[in-house]
């Protein structure tokens, strides 16, 4: 702000200075013009009637008085005109006088203000050197400080580096003596390692030959034990092949026994109309060796009188149930599921 | 039953032209103690002995078959007219052919105040029996409607629907079925 | 022998289809049997006693009875009659394999006039020779010989099938008889459930339609075209008493009794076009339930009595069957979708189900049925004209009327359909059949 006032105040000056000019040149070239128009003044005419004699006598007169007046009146209009003349004169001198005063004291007024400019400026340029002057010394304060304060860091600084050089030294110390520590003890641990291999290998040459006996025994062991197992193993063979032959022969049989059943069942079995679908009843049947059904239980419903009821004539309709050809498969109950497929 | 019918008809004539008294309503009394069944002889329904149900108008004949049915709507030109018009089937639209039966029966009507003719609605045998009672409705409405348009008074016009009950052709073939699909004008006096 | 065992097991296991426990026993599925009607002897029920013997044939009216549930092949040619169990030879019935056997006996009734009878029997099992049904019935009158036949019917159906038969139970129906000078007369009648006994209840030279059962078994409702116009009419079976329920110009039509007995739903145009009503019996009050142009008729209640469904248009052209609450309240809704005519419908009495005639467009009616709820239907007859189908109280077969050679006739078809059978009733023109509610005694 006060920069800017800075810059406008010697500019507001200078314009002053030259309007206060120019309005004195406008005022010295009007001053003739208001002198031309005052008027002027002419002399008044008075005349009387008078009778022709007397007139003409009184002309004469008065012509002879006005000529002598007219005379007199030259003559003094004369002296008033050279005295006009000299007070024109006079005046004009007055007029020449009072105007170089004028220019004088107008020179001197121009001059008064160019020195008042001169001397605004000046306190101007004081004022703004007077700011400077204070910018530079809060800007040197802020140095001044900065600088002490980058001094009490590199102190701060100084101080660490030390402190940890220190550290580093003890710490270089401390190293060094655990080296000799370690160094000590690899040293002694060398020695008792050494000691413990010699008798180690001692020990291990006397395992080995033991080994070695021990060995030879297990591998007899061994022959004798495959044999043995060679030899169960070939009597097992023998064995399943008979079972096998066994069984194939029951499995036939079984088949067979089941389907007869299978079918001497469904023959009989009238499946009642007017049952709902997906109907399935489990029967217990006992059955004598001659495959005469001896009993029949329901061990699980269908939950429909009548189905229930085909299943169980079925069965015993189909009385007496199929013998097998092997006796073997022969057996005395048998649990029937009826699941019609539809 | 085509016989059936004629018969039914002369009765229901000989009833018309015997039956001086009152008619005999019985059907419509409230409670009445069951009889036995009634004779099936024409000459006792004919004599009206009892047996129920004949009430007022009279007939259940169709028009082809019956002579000298009970009062025989004339035409303009002294004809006797047609008393019967037929539908296609499962509609209740008079047919255009029969436009001018109608309408000679409109005119009857309207000259002879004092009679009324009942339209009896029926259908073929197809689907069910009331729902054929309904369609039978459907066609005897529609020819009401006509005579109403045409300036027949409506106490002059009842209607009654008998589904498929009171078949005119007895057979179950289409050729029938036309033959039955159709709406009877039964005249009386009122 | 564990090992034999346990292939044993295995073996089983593959032909059984499932593994099952392993104990001894031999596992054997069945899954293959000739599905038939079960066989059953009814011998001949002897008289035993002084005096002329039996004016009916109760044991065939029983194998009759039996043959049309459709469920039982009664034998044609016994090996042997016995009147006691001490006659039976039952190595005889074992080789026919018929495992259900019926033996019975007419005398006269111990201290009774000569006219009454006492009837008894009893049915065995062949195989086991196990009595699972029998009773005496001990003061007969003649003309109630066929009604025990019917009740011993319903007691040998429920021993060997665990369900209740319907076979003393009676249905209506309506004859069109020609006279000598071929005039037509017309009559509601009441028979047993086999046609036998008919009585009958009204004869008109009008036509008579749509007999409809209280649900005590004591009343029918019907309507009457005598004089020339519609009714509905109300008859007591006992006494004959009739009454007029309505008689509106127009139709009056398609009576069905509530559940409850205490209302009829009906069918009246007098607003203009068919619409269903229920009438309170004690106060005579009319609701109306459908309203509109089209027609609606023939409502049929559900056995629980708060719905009703009815044969209607409304949905244009063809009818269709439609549901609507019995309070009125709320619109109806359509159950059919399926074929171009659904109309008279009757409800099963579980309520599970719909019959009802069916037209699937090609121009045959035929009786099928629905289950609620679910859209699918099942076609169960193959006549051309069947119509009027109505449920046996025990809901296992379905009664409906066909046209047979050119005559209408009451046939008898189960749910399933598989199952068809004509009743013999002489007259000709026999339809509207309505079998009656459950199991009422004469």
């Amino acid at each position: 702000m006060r920069g800017l006032f800075n810059q406008v105040g010697p500019y507001a000056l200078a314009v002053l200075v030259h309007a206060a000019a120019a309005s004195v040149l406008v005022l010295s070239v009007e001053w003739p013009g208001l002198k031309r128009t005052a008027p002027e003044v002419a002399d008044s005419v008075q005349a009387t009637v008078v009778d022709e004699e007397r007139v003409q006598l009184e002309i004469k007169r008065i012509r002879e008085r006005e000529t002598a007046k007219r005379r007199e009146e030259e003559e003094r209009a004369e002296v008033a005109r050279e005295q006009r003349e000299h007070e024109e004169r006079r005046r004009q001198e007055a007029e020449a006088a009072r105007l170089a005063e004028e220019e004088r004291r107008e020179e001197a007024e121009t001059a008064r203000r160019v020195e008042e400019r001169r001397r605004k400026e000046a306190e101007t340029a004081r004022l703004a050197e007077e700011e400077r002057y204070k910018e530079a010394e809060t800007a040197r304060r802020v140095e001044e400080r900065r600088r002490k304060e980058a001094e009490t860091a590199r102190l701060a600084e100084e101080r660490r580096r030390k402190e940890a050089e220190t550290a580093r030294a003890e710490e270089e110390r401390r190293r060094a003596e655990a080296e000799a520590a370690a160094r000590l003890a690899r040293e002694q641990r060398r020695k008792e390692a050494e000691k413990t291999r010699r008798r180690s290998e001692l020990e291990m040459a006397r395992r080995k030959a033991e080994e070695e006996r021990r060995a030879k025994r297990a591998e007899a062991d061994r022959r004798r034990q495959e044999e043995e197992r060679a030899r169960r193993k070939l009597m097992a063979q023998e064995r399943e092949r008979l079972e096998q032959e066994q069984t194939a022969i029951f499995a036939k049989a079984l088949e067979e026994y089941i389907g007869a059943i299978q079918s001497s069942v469904a023959r009989n079995w009238r499946r009642p109309t007017g049952v709902p679908p997906g109907l399935k009843c489990t029967v217990n049947v006992v059955q004598d060796s001659n495959g005469k059904v001896l009993d029949v239980e329901i061990t699980q419903s269908s939950g429909n009188v009548a189905f229930d009821r085909s299943v169980e004539q079925a069965v015993r309709a189909a009385s007496p149930l199929p013998r097998p050809r092997q006796r073997a498969v022969f057996e005395r109950e048998i649990v029937f599921l009826f699941n019609p497929r539809s | 039953m085509q016989r059936g019918k004629a018969v039914l008809g002369a009765a229901a004539l000989a009833l018309m032209v015997g039956c001086t008294g009152g008619p005999q309503q019985t059907s419509s009394t409230p409670e009445v103690e069951d009889r036995p069944v009634p004779g099936t002889e024409p000459t006792e329904a004919a004599g009206g002995s009892g047996t129920e149900g004949m009430g007022t108008t009279g007939t259940l004949a169709d028009a082809g078959g019956v002579e000298g049915s009970p009062l025989a709507a004339i035409g303009a030109d002294g004809e006797e007219l047609t008393r019967v018009i037929y539908f296609d089937f499962d509609s209740s639209e008079v047919h255009p052919d029969d436009r001018v039966v109608v309408e000679a029966h409109a005119q009857y009507l309207v000259r002879n105040a004092g009679v009324e003719v009942v339209l009896e609605g029926h259908a073929d045998e197809r689907g069910s029996r009331e729902y054929n009672v309904a369609l039978g409705e459907q066609r005897a409405n529609g020819v009401r409607d006509m005579l109403r348009l045409l300036g027949v008074a409506d106490q002059q016009v009842r209607t009654v629907s008998y589904g498929e009950e009171l078949p005119a052709a007895i057979g179950h073939e289409e050729e029938s079925w036309s033959r039955n699909r159709r709406v009877e004008f039964a005249y009386a006096r009122r | 022998m564990r090992r034999l065992q346990r292939c044993l097991i295995l073996l089983v296991a593959l032909f059984a289809g499932a593994a099952g426990p392993a104990w001894g026993a031999l596992r054997i599925e069945i899954t293959r049997g000739l599905e038939s009607a079960t066989p059953i002897a009814v011998a001949r029920f002897g008289w035993s006693g002084p005096g002329p013997a039996s004016p009916e044939s109760v044991s065939t009216i029983i194998a009759a009875d039996l043959a049309r549930s459709g469920r039982f092949a009664p034998l044609q040619e016994l090996p042997q009659h016995p009147l006691r169990k001490e006659e039976v030879r039952w190595s005889d019935w074992r080789r026919l394999r018929v495992g259900s056997l019926v033996i019975g006996s007419i005398g006269q009734a111990v201290g009774a006039g000569a006219r009454e009878y006492q009837v008894e029997y009893r049915l065995f099992d062949t195989f086991t020779g196990a009595q699972l049904a029998g009773k005496r019935y001990p003061r007969v009158l003649p003309d109630q010989l066929r009604w025990v036949a019917h009740l011993i019917s319903d007691e040998i159906y429920y021993a060997l099938t665990g369900e209740r038969g319907a076979f003393a139970t009676r249905i209506a129906y309506v004859t069109e008889t020609a006279g000598r000078e071929g005039e037509v007369a017309y009559t509601l009648n009441v028979a047993d459930s086999d046609g036998g006994s008919p009585v009958v209840l009204r004869t008109s030279p009008y036509p008579i339609m749509s007999p409809s059962w209280s649900p005590d078994g004591r009343w029918l409702a019907y309507v009457s075209f005598d004089g020339g116009s519609s009714r509905i009419m109300m008859q007591e079976l006992a006494t004959g008493l009739r009454r007029e329920v309505t008689g509106f110009p127009g139709i009056n039509g398609a009576p069905a009794f509530s559940p409850d007995g205490r209302r009829l739903a009906l069918t009246l145009s007098r607003e203009g076009s068919p619409d269903i009503y229920v009438m309170d019996l004690e106060s005579g009050e009319l609701r109306r339930l459908t309203s509109g142009p089209d027609i609606d008729t023939e409502p049929a209640w559900s056995p629980d009595g708060r719905t009703l469904v009815f044969t209607s248009d409304r949905s244009g052209g063809r009818p269709q069957l439609f549901r609507i609450p019995a309070s009125g309240a709320g619109a109806p809704e359509r159950l059919t979708f399926t074929g171009g005519y659904n109309a008279r419908a009757a409800f099963s009495p579980d309520g599970s189900r719909l019959v009802f005639v069916h037209d699937e467009s090609n121009g045959d009616y035929r009786i099928a049925v629905m289950e609620i709820g679910n859209e699918s239907i099942e076609v169960i007859t193959n006549g051309r004209l069947d119509e009027s189908p109505t449920f046996a109280p025990n809901g296992r077969l379905i009664l409906y009327a066909t046209t047979e050679g050119g005559r209408s006739a009451l046939a008898a078809v189960s749910i399933d359909g598989r199952f068809r059978q004509r009743l013999s009733i002489d007259d000709t023109g026999v339809r509207d059949p309505a079998w009656s509610p459950g199991l009422s005694r004469r």
